[in-house]
Order: structure tokens, then sequence, then C-alpha cells
């Protein structure tokens, strides 16, 4: 079931644990999708992602999009939506210095409304803490709309930090001097970025996540490496280790389950990898949250 | 055998006030208030939290030129403690800000004693 909460400025959360089940939206507000298992499929125009809980999606106001949750197991999914005027009213008092804002204090003009990329950001740090704060308080009885809006005021704060960090500071690392050239080269690398995510536990080869991305083999190899400052084989790897982590962490399959759910062939190598990179064995990552 | 409880020595103004303040507002309790310790002036009044703060709330020494510390509040969520101080009437004299330890506040009590409200966050994930 469905669970929505519109607060006084008419900003809402809305969460539910459900399976198998397919919605289609225009979505009215810009907002930030989230699940805490399992997954959710979104198509936008003709990208499909797939968010898992290491990941949040943004969609902007006014795109059009598919959601869907295939799984027989129930998915518990969180989003958090903000008006069109919040955002903005937002965005002026990040983007203004404190005289603009002192001078012309309820001046928001009517163009200035921001339009983020729709992609697939990490869902770590202070945008997940104070994300599971707001989903504790949301499926708790209290009704605490003060609250609940300071959570939603912290999440939109948390994400222009990850904005700025993922985006901004990222695309700026490639060696590209016009700034159109870069923002299209930019918004490839993200599609392609995100194919890998929402295929991770498969087996995609470069080749296809190049034709995805619209760029010949060299050029995306090299301009990965120059945003992402790693191969795009060894984000795939890091991909598969941070979701089994996630696994290791919050669920009970053992681990040669978790081996062949993220798509390794071998479990030996699986936890050789996991040692190398967290330096602890999976067996031992997951005794240390059983303690 | 008895348990051992460690705790810091906090030097506060009225520290009778200031425990029943952190008892009321933040969900510590007293273990008492015959505890001494070799403070600046005498007597404290020994308070703790769930998260394992422990004090000896020891009287300010009137002597002492130098300015009590504030005391370190550990919390699992700074956002809903600052709401609900906030809605309490207590003095805020800093909102919650994010640090590379997590998230913290500061406010004060009508003592002159400030408080830093910190919850801790793991960001090696």
């Amino acid at each position: 079931m469905r669970k929505i909460q519109v607060l006084q400025n008419q900003n809402k959360v809305q969460s539910e644990t459900i399976s198998k089940v397919k919605y289609a939206n225009e979505c009215q507000e810009f907002s930030v999708r989230m699940v805490f298992n399992g997954d959710e499929r979104y198509t936008i125009g003709n990208r499909n992602i797939t968010v898992y809980p290491g990941n949040f999606l943004i969609i902007n106001e006014g795109t059009t999009f598919t959601s869907e949750i295939a799984s027989d197991a129930p998915v518990n999914t969180m989003s958090v939506l903000y008006t069109g005027s919040f955002l903005n009213s937002f965005h002026r008092t990040i983007i203004s210095t404190d005289n603009e804002l002192l001078d012309e204090p309820f001046h928001v003009p009517s163009d200035s409304m921001p339009v983020f990329p729709e992609t697939l950001y990490p869902f770590k740090g202070d945008m997940l803490f104070n994300s599971v704060h707001l989903k504790n308080l949301f499926n708790s009885e209290e009704n605490d709309d003060v609250l609940m809006s300071e959570y939603l005021y912290h999440c939109l704060l948390n994400f222009y930090r990850v904005y700025q960090k993922e985006i901004v500071q990222k695309s700026e690392q490639l060696n590209v001097l016009k700034n159109n050239t870069r923002t299209e080269l930019f918004r490839r690398l993200n599609n392609a970025k995100d194919y890998m995510i929402s295929n991770y536990n498969k087996d995609i080869s470069l080749n296809e996540i190049c034709g995805y991305a619209c760029l010949s083999e060299t050029h995306f190899f090299r301009s990965f490496r120059q945003t992402f400052h790693c191969t795009p084989h060894q984000y795939l790897m890091q991909l598969r280790l941070s979701q089994s982590k996630h696994m290791l962490k919050n669920t009970n399959y053992e681990v040669k389950e978790i081996v062949s759910i993220i798509g390794f062939d071998c479990v030996s190598s699986f936890i050789r990898l996991f040692k190398s990179r967290f330096g602890v064995t999976p067996g031992s990552y997951r005794m240390g949250f059983a303690a | 055998m008895g348990s051992v409880l460690k705790y810091l020595t906090a030097c506060v103004n009225k520290p009778a006030e200031a425990s029943r303040f952190l008892n009321l507002h933040l969900n510590f309790v007293s273990y008492g208030n015959d505890v001494t310790e070799p403070c600046d002036n005498g007597e404290g009044v020994l308070i703790g939290n769930k998260y394992g703060n422990n004090y000896l709330l020891c009287s300010h020494a009137a002597a002492s030129k130098k300015p009590n510390d504030a005391i370190i509040i550990n919390t699992d969520n700074c956002l809903r403690d600052f709401h609900q101080l906030k809605n309490a009437g207590i003095q805020i004299l800093h909102a919650p800000k994010y640090t590379a330890d997590g998230l913290e506040a500061v406010f004060a009590d009508n003592y002159g004693n400030q408080y830093v409200l910190v919850e801790k966050r793991d960001y090696s994930d």
C-alpha cells in the first residue's frame, strides 16, 4: 500500500513496500527516488535505469516516465517530491549572494527553475543518513510537519552537494575546451555509467556500453578514465563489490548466492577481490555486523 | 563485582540546574549527587545518557578566568533532537551543520553553559 504525506508547503513524501507493480507517470514535481532493498526499474524516454539501494535517481518536473518493480519479493521504495516554487526558492538561496537575498528577499525569477541530469547518484553519506531518518519518521505514527520539512530541506541540501561533486566537479575534469562539447560528452558518459549500474550483474561488454553511450571505444575509454579515475571494467567491479557489501550487511543470503546475484562466476575470486578491496573477507565483514 | 562507570569531568555553572536541564531535555539520568571528584569546587553531579555520555558536573571555580568548555553530547539523530530543543524554547547558538565527523548543533541553557549535540556518522562506506 502506498502512503503519501503532503506537507504544509506542499512538498511530499511517498513510500510503499510492494512487489510486481508498474506505474506510468508524469512527474509533477522535482523528485528524488530511492529504494532500500531490491530494485526498481525506470524508463525515461529511451533510457532504462535501475535504482538499487546504493543509488538514487533524480527526475525533473514535467518528465514522463514509467517505473516497475518486477520481483516477487516486496521492495521498499521512497520518493521525496519538491514543488517547483520550493525548489526555485531553495536554488536562489544557494546561488545568490547575501546582499542579493537581502535586497530582494521575495524575488524568484520565473525562468530560473533548475534542471538536473536525470541520472543515478550515489546514495551514501549524509544523503543516506538523513533519508533513513526521514523514512523512520515517515513510518512512525508521529505526524510532525515541521520536523519532516526539516528533513526534506536537508535532503535537498545534501543532494546539491552530491550534484556539485558528481556532476559539476567530474565534468570539469574532462579535457575539452568547448562548454557545449563537454556537457554533451559528460551526458553520454553518464548514460554509460547508468547503463553499467543498471546492468552491473550482467555480462556486459565494452562494445555494448559504448554503443549505449554513442562513443567510440577509445574515446569512451579515455574520457571515462578522465572523469571517474578508473577504467570501465574497474568501475563495474567496484559496483559489484559495493552491492555484495550491501547484501552481506542487509540480507541473509549466503556468500555463494550473493556471488551469483552480483554476476561473478567464481566464489574464490570474489572473496580474493573483496578482501583486497576492503581488507576483510566477506564472512568477517558480515560477522562484524552480527556481533 | 561492581561495574565501573567511566565519566568525564565538566565544569559548569550551577551543576544541579545544568543536570536538571539535561535530564529534562536530553533524557539524561542522574546517578546520584553524592559523588565527589577533585575538581575546582567540591561536589559534582554524576549524570549520563544511553549513548554513554557520562559527566561529573562540577561547579565552575569562581576564581577561574577560563570559560567552561562546551559539553559534548552524542545522539543518534541530531535533527530530531535539535527540533525538540527548538520547540522547547532552548537557546540555539548554532543550527545543525555538517562536519567531517557528522552533524552537530550548539545550544545553551539559562546558566551560561554551552552544549554541542553531535551525531557521529561513519562515512567510510
